[in-house]
């Protein structure tokens, strides 16, 4: 390529990165239940600007999706089977990942909220009877998300 | 007669009577120098004059008589020739020196006679000095010190055989008070040898005393005979035993006048050849039976009297009743023939054994056992008859010093190999024991092997037993867990689910319909009480916290979880630092715990509950006490109480232990070890 060429193309870059300055929160939900991935997904579904990344339904597959996609935000159940959300929390803290991470489970007891928080997991929902506060809490930090 | 004009009368006068003093003076001078002489004359000693150098010029005194020479064969001469020659240079250099420093001289001096005798002679000399002219000459005064020196000696002698006398007066006085002394000693040794004497008499006289009231109050016979065999004296219990009042009566009575033909010849005999042999007769047993009395038996010593001469004039004999010592022996012997019929006779296999394990005997049971007839097994022990191997042998030599101890031993399970090699599993009883005053050992073998067999079977089954209860115990867990699991996760899904939907339809339709927001409430608060149940039932089950995060924080939660639900205080205490425990392990303990509190929260009606749990070493403990109303120990080991044996089972797979102590009143203790 000529050098004048080079120019046009980093002009119509910038034209390109200009149109997407509303960027996208990108969210992983891991949940070994179908049913409740599904409804935790319809939950957040209308708030502006953010993407559904990916689905993880156990724990190897989830590492291997943030690995992939590097999602920004994860929202992540503790017991599934073949290896429990602690084990994501571990990966993801061994890999130095920057991830917003929402634990939502059905074991909503002290000394499981101690380890996740341990571990590096930013916020921990009990799943039956405080998942209403998870869409209100994604729905703020995608607002934080999108003015940085 | 002009001089007699040119002086005056008066001088004249003068003058004469100056010349009249002049002659008296003269005359005065002259008388005394006469009296002078006469004095020098008269002296008993030599009185000598001489010149500046010793020559003598006057020869005065007793000069002549004592030396010998006149006064004409003396001056003249030098003194040393009155000196002994040898000594003349040294006597006169010593009388120099000495009138030279004090212008005299004093000393003893050896001269000659003109007889050439020797003679002592004290010499003083003196410096004779004139105002005017000094020195003019020597004078000399010598002592003749013959007779002085005789006299001295005399005396001196005399003084000696005075001294020589005393001493010899005194020693003789010394003697006699030496003498003196001897005799005093000896007369005081005398009456001390009477008074010892007298003593000694008097102490004969007691011991006598004594002796006879000894021999009188001793219980054993004393008697006296003569060369004929008869009675010459008896002690008080002789006496008696003849059944006679006194002495009297018994003096002169023999053995057949006492006893029964028959026996008063045997002692008579025994009486003769004491007598006739000299010799005593010691310790020998005597049978006795007067007419009345009942049989006895004496222990009887009889030694031959002898007088001043050596002749024997009779005996003294001394006997015991040793009646009840030989009924004892009787009786003794009579349960020896029991033993010896038991001992054969018994369906149990008995043996005897020297203290150093060599048989002696054994009865008819034990040549069964062993196969070994008696004859083959006498003179050996355990080792050399092959009844067992080599490496039992030190045990059979540890029981075996227990024996020579007197002690009992037993029952000890020994391998026996019969004689035709079979074996067999036996159980060992010995006693130690006398018989006939020989220490022997009584031995019980008993043949075990039926129940050895029947024993081994039991622990094998009760070994499959115990891991049949493990086997079932892991079975039931791994059921729990996954029951526990599946209502957990599987219902729990669906009532969060239905949740979601229920919260949904509120959202989306019952914002402004306040009867469809009342049901949908109400459906919201049943799928909650749904899944509460749900979330206990499942941790009752097995709280997956246990699988998930360790043992800590699964007790941790326990605790907090009784105490919300009982109200019963609860008290925690870790100290256990970082636990590596196996998933087995902290299944029992949390499962032991588990249950005790339900024990406490079902039986105990406590108020407080301590719990500890210590890791020390490789071990774990944990207690749990409450303050409850206790539980009394048989209760603790009641056959229902399958709850506490559960709890005991569960640690002893690992090797630990489970204590329960309990008191009425004062609550429960559960004290639970585990090795990690």
């Amino acid at each position: 390529m000529n050098a004048p060429n080079k120019t046009i193309d980093k002009a119509h870059m910038s034209l390109i990165i200009n149109h997407k300055q509303i960027s996208k929160m990108k969210i992983l939900v891991v949940d070994d239940s179908r049913l409740l991935r599904q409804r935790i997904i319809d939950l957040i579904s209308d708030i502006p600007n953010i993407e559904i990344s990916a689905e993880a339904e156990s724990s190897i597959e989830a590492i291997k999706l943030i690995e992939k996609l590097n999602p920004d935000l994860m929202i992540l159940d503790i017991r599934m089977p073949n290896g429990s959300g602690i084990e994501v929390l571990r990966s993801i803290r061994q890999q130095d990942k920057s991830i917003i991470t929402i634990v939502l489970t059905n074991y909503p007891l002290a000394q499981y909220k101690e380890k996740c928080l341990e571990l590096g997991a930013s916020y921990f929902f009990d799943k039956v009877n405080e998942f209403e506060q998870v869409r209100d809490l994604i729905a703020s930090l995608q607002n934080k998300f999108s003015e940085n | 007669m002009e001089l007699f004009n040119d002086k005056t009368k008066e001088q004249l006068i003068k003058e004469i009577e100056i010349l009249q003093k002049r002659i008296e003076v003269f005359e005065r001078t002259e008388d005394e120098l006469l009296l002078s002489d006469q004095i020098l004359r008269q002296m008993p000693d030599a009185v000598l004059l001489t010149d500046r150098s010793g020559i003598i010029t006057r020869w005065m005194g007793k000069a002549s008589e004592i030396f010998g020479y006149s006064e004409k064969e003396a001056i003249g001469n030098t003194v040393d020739f009155l000196r002994k020659p040898d000594i003349r240079d040294k006597k006169s250099k010593e009388i120099f020196d000495s009138l030279k420093m004090s212008g005299s001289y004093n000393g003893e001096i050896s001269s000659v006679t003109k007889d050439n005798k020797e003679i002592p002679i004290e010499l003083t000399v003196q410096t004779l000095y004139n105002e005017k002219m000094g020195p003019l000459g020597f004078i000399g005064i010598g002592r003749d010190l013959t007779k002085q020196k005789k006299r001295d000696k005399l005396i001196n002698d005399l003084r000696k055989k005075e001294i020589k006398t005393h001493e010899r007066l005194l020693q003789s006085f010394i003697d006699l008070q030496n003498s003196q002394k001897a005799s005093l000693n000896l007369m005081e040794d005398l009456s001390l040898e009477i008074e010892e004497r007298k003593k000694a008499q008097v102490e004969l006289t007691e011991k006598h005393e004594l002796l006879c009231l000894l021999i009188d109050n001793m219980p054993d016979y004393i008697y006296v005979k003569d060369l004929n065999c008869c009675y010459l004296l008896n002690n008080k219990a002789h006496l008696q035993h003849m059944k006679v009042k006194n002495q009297e009566e018994a003096l002169g009575k023999n053995d057949f006048d006492v006893y029964e033909a028959e026996l008063a010849s045997e002692h008579n005999n025994n009486d003769k050849k004491v007598i006739s042999t000299g010799k005593s007769l010691i310790n020998i047993e005597e049978f006795y039976q007067n007419r009345k009395r009942d049989p006895q038996w004496l222990l009887t010593t009889k030694v031959p009297m002898r007088d001043n001469s050596g002749n024997i004039t009779g005996l003294v004999g001394i006997s015991r009743d040793i009646t009840a010592r030989k009924q004892a022996e009787n009786s003794l012997f009579q349960s020896e023939e029991k033993f010896k019929i038991l001992f054969e006779s018994s369906p149990d296999a008995y043996y005897l054994q020297d203290l150093k394990g060599i048989f002696v005997d054994g009865n008819k049971a034990a040549e069964k056992l062993t196969g070994f007839k008696r004859s083959e097994l006498i003179g050996q022990n355990l080792q050399s008859a092959g009844l067992l191997d080599k490496n039992q042998i030190p045990k059979v030599l540890k029981l075996l010093g227990r024996h020579v101890l007197g002690k009992s031993t037993g029952p000890d399970e020994f391998q026996l190999i019969r004689k035709d090699g079979k074996k067999l599993t036996i159980e060992i009883i010995a006693h130690p024991l006398k018989i006939q005053n020989e220490k022997l050992i009584l031995g019980i073998a008993r043949n075990i092997t039926e129940r050895k067999i029947t024993e081994n079977k039991l622990k094998i089954s009760e070994n499959k037993l115990r891991k049949l209860a493990q086997h079932l115990q892991t079975v039931r867990e791994m059921e729990r867990t996954y029951i526990a699991r599946e209502i957990h996760d599987e219902l729990g899904q669906l009532t969060t689910a239905l949740k979601m939907d229920i919260v949904w339809l509120k959202n989306k339709f019952a914002e402004d319909r306040p009867e469809l927001l009342n049901k949908l409430l109400s459906m919201s608060e049943l799928t909650d009480i749904t899944n509460e149940t749900i979330r206990r039932i499942s941790s009752e089950l097995r709280p997956g916290i246990i699988d998930d995060l360790g043992l800590i924080p699964a007790i941790e939660w326990q605790v907090k979880d009784f105490q919300s639900r009982t109200g019963i205080r609860c008290d925690l205490e870790l100290k256990t630092g970082e636990l590596m425990i196996d998933p087995e392990r902290t299944t029992a303990i949390y499962r032991i715990l588990q249950e005790s509190l339900t024990n406490v929260a079902r039986h105990s009606s406590a108020s407080e509950v301590k719990i500890s749990l210590l890791q020390r070493k490789r071990q774990l403990f944990m207690q749990i006490s409450d303050n409850g109303k206790g539980l009394p120990a048989n209760r603790i080991e009641h056959p229902k109480s399958f709850g506490l044996m559960g709890i005991r089972e569960r640690v002893t797979i690992f090797g630990g232990s489970a204590v329960f102590a309990g008191e009425k009143g004062k609550g429960t203790t559960v004290k639970v070890t585990i090795p990690l």
